[in-house]
């Protein structure tokens, strides 16, 4: 008859503990430091004069490593208290965790290699949110980590409501009547969602590929000539202003064809369902995608849209939610091609009412150019010197400026795209540049909110908003102070009064 | 800009954190903090000193990286030493709000029931003056987490269990 364990008191991992530890600290810092480590084999001089001093300072700082190990060991200690699970750890850093029970999501047993050899298990505890607040106990044997678990989730049980919104199980949703379908993209639409998508990354593979090229061009080029091909080029490319906006056009068109293609092909054949737990989204052609909105875990709602999607009725919806599950990885969802009608129905179907037209808004300050004055001296001369050394100082000046002026407008426009809007259950953010986006985050789905003042800021009274959710987090730059004051009372006054689940 | 037409609740019924009185963090912190200043300014002034003494470079440079470092250690004081006192706290029943900074002033809120789980450590330097920190976590990204350094044990406690009972309470 197994010793039952008595977890109300401190107990301490196996002693297997120790190694594990060692073991797992011993190959992080070898990984980190491996260069050190092959100095003896690099540097003659390290080989046989100083071989001993190497050799001994290894073995002292091996001997530290075994006792921290040690005493780590020695002072991890977890215990249940009345409400949570505790946890002592830390040998310089003394550290007590508690964790609530109520918190615990998800409690689960896992085994590393280092464990498997050693014949431990870890037990890992999950709270809501990122990786920060997962917990894990690195060494227990089978029997006490079973143990413990069977305890922690007898607890469990007795404290959770039985409750439909904290199942964590997807339930299979269908009903008898056919699934409504929100949005079926047909090729037409599929079209003008290509033509207006944002045409930046394309023109970022085109620089890879062609980059990627030229190494291999060069190669070649010096196997069969003796002159170097960037020589080659340098003599032969004209310069003047014509052939650089040439080659600017050129670049711009191939990376909008090749954007249009890849998001086509992304999105081919999107179609939105509407389920009992939230909607079901599929698309793709090469690669298919299925995914699942659950409208317990939406967190963030986005739409975003420019004036050559606003021509096609036609918008990008980004769904943000977070998950308890072991993953614990925030899923952003992106759908394309939703014209109003259609984000309205996901918005009432997500968040279980209408948008509201009426916000107290709080609009970004134009001072805000000032910071952001620096990023536009910043690409200005990242473009404007590299054409001055290569081609030609004039076609650099000219250049240099038009880069300037269009970054300093694109500057101003994200200025004036920027505010907070705020009502009793929702607040808004808007954002953007040549792109327009809306963010909707309901008010009881807020997990802190913080508002930072520079002092800079001060002497005008601005002040930057920082509101925290489960699906990250959303900055509003230079804001009048009191007006951020107002959204955090009034947001914070909300999140107390509904009683709603934010999960 | 519109009214609060849609709000059912008058303005002034609403609690402004601004109007509650905040406690400062335990004094003997700031004597933390002058050491680890110390410390930090004495390993720069080591490390420019020998850079400057075996690496050959030209004199511009080094006057650049000397002045760099004295502009980095004036703002790090004004920081620390002019901003000591905006660190505080405040424990409302429903929320705990932390301010803390100087060039650059932050104000958080948040409240228990977002809270997921709460930690007390203690590194060597504050365990010599008997002084906590205290760590909240919350579901959002670890920039939302809420950590408040240079309580001494009672206070630190306190707020653990005011927050673990409001947890439990829910």
């Amino acid at each position: 008859m197994s010793e039952e364990l008595n977890f109300r008191s401190p107990q301490r991992q196996s002693f297997k503990g120790v190694f594990v530890l060692f073991i797992t600290d011993l190959l992080k810092n070898v990984r980190q430091n491996f260069i050190v480590l092959l100095l003896p084999f690099v540097n003659e001089k390290i080989r046989t004069d100083y071989l001993w001093i190497f050799l001994l300072i290894l073995s002292s700082l091996l001997l530290f490593q075994f006792i921290y190990s040690y005493k780590s060991y020695l002072n991890y200690q977890f215990y249940i208290k009345k409400d949570a699970l505790c946890l002592d750890h830390g040998v310089f850093k003394k550290s007590n965790l508690e964790i609530p029970f109520y918190r615990i999501q998800n409690i689960s047993i896992e085994q590393n290699i280092i464990q498997r050899i050693l014949g431990v298990v870890g037990l890992k505890i999950d709270t809501a949110g990122a990786k920060s607040s997962e917990v894990r106990i690195k060494a227990l044997s089978e029997m006490m980590a079973n143990d413990l678990k069977r305890e922690l989730v007898e607890i469990k049980k007795t404290i959770d409501v039985p409750d439909e919104t904290k199942k964590n199980t997807t339930v299979s949703t269908n009903q008898g009547t056919e699934p409504e379908h929100v949005l079926k993209l047909g090729f037409s639409q599929l079209l003008k969602v290509g033509i207006s998508s944002n045409f930046f990354k394309g023109i970022g593979i085109i620089f890879l590929v062609l980059t990627s090229t030229y190494d291999m061009l060069s190669d070649l080029f010096n196997v069969f000539y003796d002159d170097d091909l960037n020589d080659e080029l340098y003599r032969s490319i004209p310069k003047t202003l014509s052939f650089t906006l040439f080659m600017i056009f050129f670049i711009l068109i191939t990376g909008f064809i090749i954007t249009m293609a890849s998001v086509m092909f992304k999105y081919f054949n999107l179609s939105i369902l509407n389920r009992k737990e939230g909607f079901q989204v599929n698309y793709g052609l090469l690669k298919k995608e299925n995914k699942f909105i659950k409208r317990q875990k939406t967190q963030i709602i986005e739409r975003e849209t420019n004036p050559i999607k606003k021509f096609f009725d036609t918008s990008n919806v980004y769904v943000s939610q977070a998950s308890s599950s072991r993953v614990n990885q925030k899923q952003k969802i992106g759908i394309v091609g939703v014209n109003d009608q259609q984000f309205h129905k996901i918005f009432q179907t997500l968040f279980k009412t209408d948008i509201d037209k009426q916000f107290y808004v709080a609009r970004t300050d134009i001072r805000y150019l000032i910071r952001s004055f620096w990023f536009q001296v910043l690409m200005t001369l990242l473009f404007g010197l590299p054409i001055y050394f290569f081609i030609d100082p004039v076609v650099a000046f000219v250049i240099g400026s038009i880069v300037f002026i269009a970054v300093g407008m694109i500057n101003y426009l994200t200025v004036i795209k920027s505010y907070v809007g705020y009502d009793a259950l929702f607040l808004k953010i808007g954002s953007g540049s040549i792109h327009t986006k809306s963010s909707y985050i309901p008010t009881h789905k807020v997990q802190s909110i913080s508002v930072r003042q520079s002092i800079l800021q001060r002497s005008s009274d601005l002040s930057d908003l920082i509101i925290n959710t489960a699906a990250g987090s959303k900055k509003i730059n230079f804001i009048p102070y009191d007006k951020a004051i107002t959204i955090m009372n009034n947001t914070n006054y909300n999140l107390h009064q509904t009683k709603e689940e934010w999960m | 800009m519109s009214d609060f037409s849609n709000l059912s609740v008058k303005l002034e019924n609403i609690p402004d954190f601004k109007s509650i009185e905040l406690t400062p963090i335990h004094p003997k912190f700031r004597r933390i903090l002058s050491i680890r200043y110390s410390i930090a300014l004495i390993l720069s002034a080591l490390v420019l000193s020998t850079l400057i003494y075996y690496v050959s470079l030209p004199l511009w440079s080094y006057s650049l990286m000397i002045f760099v470092t004295l502009t980095i250690f004036v703002l790090i004081y004004l920081e620390f030493f002019e901003g000591f006192p905006n660190r505080k706290f405040g424990i409302r029943e429903l929320d705990i709000i932390y301010q803390i900074g100087f060039l650059v002033k932050k104000e958080t809120i948040v409240p228990f029931n977002r809270i997921q789980h709460i930690e007390v450590t203690q590194s060597l330097l504050l365990r010599k003056f008997n002084l906590y920190s205290l760590l909240i976590y919350t579901a959002g990204e670890s920039s939302g987490d809420l950590k408040i350094a240079g309580l001494d044990h009672h206070t630190a406690q306190k707020i653990k269990s005011k927050v673990l009972q409001e947890i439990e309470d829910e």
